[in-house]
């Protein structure tokens, strides 16, 4: 690999084991890297205000001006009775109270017996008080006695009122039983589409007594004229023919929210096509309520492409979308769905959902890598995962996958993972990522061998485990592996190695970590080392490197340094051994 | 009276900017609280002046939130954040620029030179386009097709500039 390709692979975000070795093995791209590492450590003034008072700021901005994403009401609460049937009921009563008023004082006739609550239901006194529990099919309806005519009532306000009372419970059974027996039942159906609300609100609500299947056009025409109630009712109904209707009344913006209630509230697979046609991604609760009736829907949508449908895959509950996860794991497969499938399985979750993932998990795949990693109790499924393809052909891929994945339960299998050559590099930067210190004895083991020390070295230093320091100690007699194990060295950090830190100072290529491990470390035995240093390439480090080990807050500038550690070890007789 | 609990922080950005769409106010404060550090240091960065940095970072997130209903998923929700907090950034740090530049090195002229005050200096040479990819490479992680994707411009000249950038700091600083 050419240094032109690594740099643009890096910068790709690939991490593979190619990429991981050149960047160990060519200083020239890695000093060239360091220079982002500058940059983040840059550090100008930002801005002084915590999270809490950027948030406030932000949401009373966000309050200011008029720019929700959605201008959508509050929702009423589920409990409850809603507005509209305080304003029905009172208007039902009021109506009623006025037809018994005028009737009264057409009729005057007034002396007769009450029979009944006179307002009930809006029944005029003049009218035998039940009207329609008798069995006789027209009552006298004009009572003996003096006074003007009485005009014959029409037939229409008749019904009307017959109806309008039914619905407020007055001769409720009665009314249903005539409606049901085909008696006035094309005058109901007629009410649907009336231009008087009143009238059009108690022939819906006659229907939310019977919950027909088949009343819903009526019910829809009722909805398209403005009844809330109506489209609630046909929610409730939970036909398909409801659904059908519904779907057409979602055109208008302000019946949407209550048609997206309805579909949810028919818990049919149909709503969830309706749902999905409508955009309604976001409607948590219709989507709840759906359940797994929901996946047929979602998959489609996934299958379509894009992550839109996932707000609502979740509200579905994604374990109970039985039949998901194999369409899932087929749409993993596919590139416009990958990512939103990735997603969708690692909150599924469970052994399916997972082994599915495990199938197509690569490290070099940012989507699936971030689901799985967000992802519980994957750990078991992997590690037995592992074992079963390490057996099989596809041995690199089963390696690349667990280093990825950083799973502890991995960890034994890594190390078996060490015996096999072809596997050896990325076993081991699999357990430097996992920083599992029960692999460093057989890490150690690899550093005598020239194709794999670097790797060992630069996995030991990860690691950070003391236990190291002997063998890389040893191995850094070798001149030409001196400074990888001296940054290994450096690396793990421990107060041991100060020693062979203060010795490496001056060195090319390590001086730099090794400076940085001193000025970790604290160890006043690197104080002249360190002030040396002040001179070289790396006097910035050493400077700061200084600070740390003594707590002195001076410039850099070695004479100020040298008066001063003189000054503090008055009497010493060695004091700056390396000049 | 109390806000309503964020969503779990540990979601992923489409899902939050899903119930965002939806009026979820608490899940779009909760994509803030993920990018606010990053977007800080950024804009600080790239505008060098912490008030104008954190100005850019209000009017960003505000544009986002403004902007949700727009975001289709076509593209990553970062990327899109992004670019909104980058023009942003832009829109404040154009009339201004030079100014900023110059007050700020005159503002420490007693100083030691360190090392980080070297990197300032040299990022601030840089010419524009060549700072805003390796700013975003180096502090924002991004990778070179959603730097491409961010400052709308190709592949190759998103490279080309990292190149650049890279190679000149590392000869002046070393």
């Amino acid at each position: 690999m050419t240094c032109g390709e690594f740099q643009e692979r890096w910068d790709r975000g690939d991490r593979s084991p190619e990429v991981a070795a050149h960047m160990t093995s060519c200083d020239e791209c890695r000093s060239l890297l360091a220079v982002d590492d500058r940059v983040r450590a840059w550090n100008p003034p930002v801005p002084a205000a915590g999270e809490r008072e950027f948030l406030e700021a932000l949401r009373a901005k966000m309050d200011a001006r008029p720019a929700a994403p959605r201008l959508r009401g509050p929702r009423p609460a589920a409990g409850g009775p809603a507005p509209w049937l305080r304003f029905a009921a009172a208007a039902v009563i009021l109506a009623a109270m006025g037809a018994a008023y005028l009737l009264g004082r057409a009729t005057r006739p007034v002396e007769g017996p009450k029979t009944g609550p006179v307002a009930e239901g809006g029944k005029a006194p003049e009218r035998p008080a039940p009207p329609v529990k008798d069995d006789e099919p027209k009552p006298p309806a004009v009572p003996p006695g003096p006074g003007p005519v009485k005009p014959e009532p029409r037939q229409k306000p008749e019904f009307r009122d017959r109806l309008v009372a039914a619905a407020s419970g007055t001769g409720r059974e009665a009314f249903l039983e005539q409606v049901k027996g085909g008696v006035d039942r094309a005058r109901w159906i007629a009410a649907f589409r009336s231009p008087d609300a009143e009238e059009r609100g108690a022939a819906v609500t006659i229907a939310s007594v019977l919950k027909d299947a088949a009343l819903a056009p009526q019910l829809a025409a009722a909805a398209a004229k403005g009844d809330a109630k109506a489209i609630a009712l046909l929610g409730e109904i939970g036909s398909v023919e409801s659904v059908v209707a519904l779907a057409g009344l979602a055109g208008a913006p302000d019946r949407r929210e209550a048609v997206v209630a309805a579909l949810g509230a028919t818990g049919l697979p149909e709503a969830g096509e309706a749902l999905a046609a409508m955009g309604a991604w976001n409607a948590e609760a219709a989507w709840r309520k759906l359940g797994s009736n929901a996946a047929p829907a979602l998959v489609t949508r996934l299958r379509a492409g894009g992550s839109r449908a996932l707000p609502a895959l979740k509200a579905a509950g994604w374990a109970r979308a039985s039949g998901t996860v194999p369409e899932l794991a087929r749409l993993l497969a596919k590139e416009e769905t990958h990512e939103a499938a990735a997603t969708a399985l690692a909150a599924i979750g469970g052994r399916e959902a997972n082994e599915a993932l495990a199938a197509a998990a690569d490290p070099d795949d940012e989507a699936v890598m971030a689901a799985v990693k967000t992802q519980e109790g994957r750990g078991a499924v992997e590690a037995r995962m592992l074992d079963v393809r390490l057996a099989a052909a596809d041995r690199t891929r089963a390696a690349r996958v667990v280093m990825a994945l950083g799973d502890p339960l991995s960890v034994p299998a890594l190390i078996r993972a060490l015996e096999s050559p072809d596997l050896r590099d990325l076993a081991m930067i699999a357990l430097a990522t996992l920083k599992a210190e029960e692999s460093v004895p057989a890490i150690c083991a690899l550093l005598p061998q020239r194709r794999h020390r670097s790797v060992a070295a630069v996995a030991l230093g990860t690691i950070g485990s003391p236990k190291a320091l002997p063998a890389l100690t040893a191995a850094s007699r070798e001149r030409s592996f001196y400074s990888e194990a001296t940054r290994a060295i450096a690396r793990i950090g421990a107060p041991e190695s100060v020693p062979h830190l203060v010795a490496a100072v001056g060195d090319r290529e390590a001086g730099d970590a090794a400076i940085e491990a001193l000025g970790r470390i604290k160890d006043e035995r690197a104080v002249p080392a360190l002030i040396a240093a002040l001179q070289g390439p790396n006097a910035a480090r050493a400077h700061r490197a200084l600070k740390d080990v003594t707590g002195q807050d001076m410039p850099a500038r070695p004479a100020d340094w040298v008066r001063w550690w003189k000054a503090k070890n008055k009497g010493a007789k060695y004091l700056f051994p390396f000049w | 009276m109390t806000s309503p609990p964020h969503p779990p922080s540990d979601l992923p950005d489409e899902l939050l900017a899903g119930r965002a769409q939806g009026g979820d106010r608490t899940a779009f404060e909760t994509l803030v609280l993920r990018y606010l550090g990053p977007a800080r240091a950024f804009c600080a960065k790239l505008l060098r002046d912490p008030v104008l940095a954190e100005d850019a970072c209000q009017e960003g997130f505000l544009k986002a939130w403004r902007g949700l209903p727009g975001f289709r998923g076509d593209a990553k929700f970062r990327t899109w954040l992004w670019r909104i907090l980058f023009n942003a950034a832009q829109d404040l740090r154009r009339p201004r620029l030079e100014a900023i530049g110059e007050r700020e090195f005159e503002a420490v002229p007693d100083r030691d030179v360190a090392a980080e005050d070297a990197v300032a200096r040299e990022i601030a040479a840089l010419p524009a386009r060549q700072r805003e990819v390796l700013l975003m490479r180096a502090e924002l992680g991004l990778d070179l097709e959603e730097i491409a994707g961010v400052l709308g411009i190709t592949y190759e000249a998103a490279k080309a500039s990292l190149s650049l950038a890279r190679n000149r700091l590392k000869e002046r600083l070393t």
